[in-house]
């Protein structure tokens, strides 16, 4: 069977990337009290290597890790977690070598984080004049487009803002009948709207294109997605997969939690990156597909939904084996 | 500094003007007519508020507030700021926009660009004032609006921004002509609105005040970068012992911070004004000084929903610490009156400037 995406690997440690083969490898399931105190993260890392590797095999006779196309490295959330230069550096270098096409994933900012992304396209401006750029922000697509013309520019998954909520990602939502007649229409017209977005609108699409978007990423939504609705949006998807992002704050509650008397930490502050320290982890008597509080975020795990996502038609699988934080 | 602020059809046409006499200068109202709710029910509203009583419901209801509104001398906005709308969502909001054409507003409220793209085509040429949810985060994203919109009214800040950073972005504004509005007290979301893509509204309530985030739990993260070589080496026992030193170190922390820091008693005039703080949320009227010295527009008070009574209070108050020419915090406490609420905690902006 041809293949029908090409692979791209997110990554947001440096270290992640540089023992990349490391951060690829399954290795044997370790003993069941290792597993006890193993993050999802990791089980995550394990569990959804083996669901790609199958997956290659039996549609294309692939292995993943000789088919890397490319590399996106950075961060989507959090402008303290925007790489030094120096990660940049290597990250672009490492690239170079290995042949992969390189992205780098930016977050949305305040003004101290614009300063911070300046120096960095500068440098890829300079060194890296093929790579791309993920934006999550407008601001930084204005940047780019004024000031930085030749990076290519891949619109970020957090400017398509499609509804999706831990909660109703197994279990249905509830629907308020105040004032409505027929609530079977609402929910067939609700079913349609939570896949549907701006980007179907040919003057947003001109728009974008004049701004020198080339790509968008989506997330792996559990609602679902079809080809007739995102071929509609007229650019190529990069698919990510399975770390589904859904809500996240610059009154950072991890960095908080060891404060005492805070209840939030402005992302303006010093940062003591708590967030490589701990997480929160949630539970409900719901049906749901696991979340879980990472950094300044609120991630789904949503590797399971790969037999609904991975024969659709995208154009790149964006693979994190990490949540990228 | 103007205050603005949001009203609906749960106020009652009479309170306009006790609003505007106790200082509110400009509105806000939402519309979902039958034509959308028949269509997308309560849950995907076309304005981020998925309850039927922060809306107006008919044309004759919305004209009806527009004209009591302009009769107060007053302006009135019009929120169209949903994150998203599709296709079907996109030719419907324009119609049921088009259906009030002669319904005079002085601006939307928009956050989503295919829409403002779709609103300058059709012909609203009315200001758009650029919603929180649009992020407007940094300088840049101020130019961008700018350079890409004609009619760009005001930019709406999003509350994750410390002071200092509305301070910056304020500065550069003032310079370029360009109108600013903050939040300054009231309701507070522990996530950042624009990039917030759960479900909100009271049927299935928000994310961030469900029992499920509401009860969260710390777990440490026990293995670094190198953990497969880790594991395969196989000591869980070390391992196991970093987990308490974690938990401890958090839980002592906390625990002793409150031991030392009891929060005050509440007053005989907070427990007899209960209802004034339980509308408040959060409270940032010590900032409204700079606010005003940076040259910021308005200030927004999210009211849509809570009480008349509590409400009138706050404006009050608000209005009380913009005429003052130099309302220090204590000025502002003496108003709350309240030593319990005034704690780092219930500060809007986490902490005040003054500090």
């Amino acid at each position: 069977m041809k293949k029908q995406f090409d692979l791209h690997i997110y990554i947001s440690d440096i270290k992640h990337l540089l023992n990349l083969e490391e951060t690829l490898k399954i290795v044997p399931r370790p003993a069941p009290e290792i597993v006890e105190i193993m993050d999802e993260n990791l089980i995550v890392n394990q569990s959804s290597l083996t669901t790609l590797k199958d997956f290659m095999d039996r549609y294309y006779g692939l292995q993943y890790d000789g088919n890397v196309e490319g590399i996106y490295y950075g961060q989507e959330t959090c402008e303290n977690l925007i790489p030094s230069l120096k990660h940049l550096e290597q990250a672009v270098e490492y690239c170079s070598q290995n042949k992969y096409i390189f992205t780098l994933a930016t977050p949305y900012v305040g003004p101290k984080g614009m300063e911070r992304l300046k120096k960095l396209f500068d440098y890829l401006h300079s060194n890296a004049p093929d790579c791309e750029v993920v934006v999550n922000d407008f601001g930084v697509l204005h940047l780019l487009n004024t000031q930085y013309p030749n990076i290519k520019v891949i619109l970020g998954r957090l400017l398509i803002k499609l509804k999706r909520d831990p909660r109703f990602s197994l279990s249905g939502f509830d629907i308020a009948n105040v004032g409505i007649k027929n609530l079977k229409k609402v929910e067939t017209n609700q079913n349609e709207a939570l896949k549907g977005t701006s980007l179907e609108l040919p003057v947003y699409q001109k728009f974008l294109r004049s701004k020198g978007v080339e790509r968008l990423c989506l997330d792996t939504l559990s609602q679902g997605m079809d080809q007739k609705t995102f071929k509609k949006w007229g650019f190529p998807v990069d698919l990510m997969w399975p770390w589904t992002y859904i809500t996240s704050s610059r009154s950072c509650s991890i960095a908080a939690h060891t404060q005492p008397g805070k209840e939030y930490h402005p992302t303006d502050e010093p940062c003591h990156y708590q967030c490589k320290k701990y997480e929160f982890t949630f539970r409900s008597d719901k049906k749901m597909l696991p979340s879980f509080f990472r950094g300044n975020a609120v991630w789904l795990n949503t590797k399971s939904l790969h037999k609904e996502y991975f024969q659709l038609g995208f154009d790149r699988l964006v693979y994190q084996p990490y949540i990228p934080v | 500094m103007k205050i603005i602020a949001g009203i609906s059809n749960s106020h009652k046409p009479d309170e306009i003007e006790a609003y505007v006499n106790a200082g509110i200068d400009e509105f806000f109202v939402g519309y979902v007519p039958k034509e959308w709710s028949d269509e997308y029910g309560w849950e995907l509203s076309n304005n981020r508020r998925e309850t039927a009583n922060y809306q107006y419901r008919t044309k004759e209801e919305l004209a009806n507030v527009v004209d009591l509104i302009r009769k107060q001398d007053r302006k009135v906005y019009l929120t169209v700021n949903a994150h998203e709308y599709n296709t079907h969502q996109t030719k419907l909001m324009l119609r049921i926009l088009d259906n009030i054409r002669d319904i005079k507003f002085d601006g939307f409220i928009v956050s989503n660009i295919g829409i403002m793209l779709e609103l300058q085509k059709n012909g609203f040429d009315i200001d758009m004032n650029v919603s929180i949810g649009a992020g407007s985060n940094n300088i840049e994203t101020l130019r961008f609006f700018h350079d890409n919109f004609d009619n760009i009214g005001r930019f709406i800040l999003p509350r994750k921004l410390t002071i200092k950073e509305i301070e910056y972005i304020a500065r550069y504004a003032a310079d370029n002509k360009i109108r600013l509005e903050v939040f300054g007290m009231a309701a507070y979301c522990v996530f950042n609105d624009e990039f917030c893509f759960t479900w909100h509204g009271p049927l299935n309530k928000c994310f961030c005040q469900s029992p499920m985030f509401e009860f969260r739990e710390v777990r440490p993260l026990l293995f670094d970068s190198t953990w497969k070589k880790e594991i395969k080496a196989g000591s869980p026992e070390s391992l196991y012992q970093r987990q308490p030193a974690i938990v401890n170190e958090i839980r002592q922390e906390k625990t002793a911070y409150y031991s030392k820091n009891p929060k005050p008693k509440p007053s005989a005039y907070e427990l007899g004004n209960a209802y004034i703080l339980a509308n408040l949320g959060k409270c940032g009227l010590c900032t409204f000084k700079s606010f005003k010295d940076w040259g910021i527009e308005a200030v927004k008070l999210p009211l849509r929903g809570q009480s008349f009574r509590g409400n009138i209070a706050i404006v009050k108050m608000a209005k009380k610490v913009i005429k003052e020419p130099d309302p220090t915090p204590q000025f502002c406490r003496d108003l709350m009156r309240s030593p319990h609420f005034c704690s780092g905690s219930n500060c809007y902006y986490d902490y005040p400037y003054s500090k």
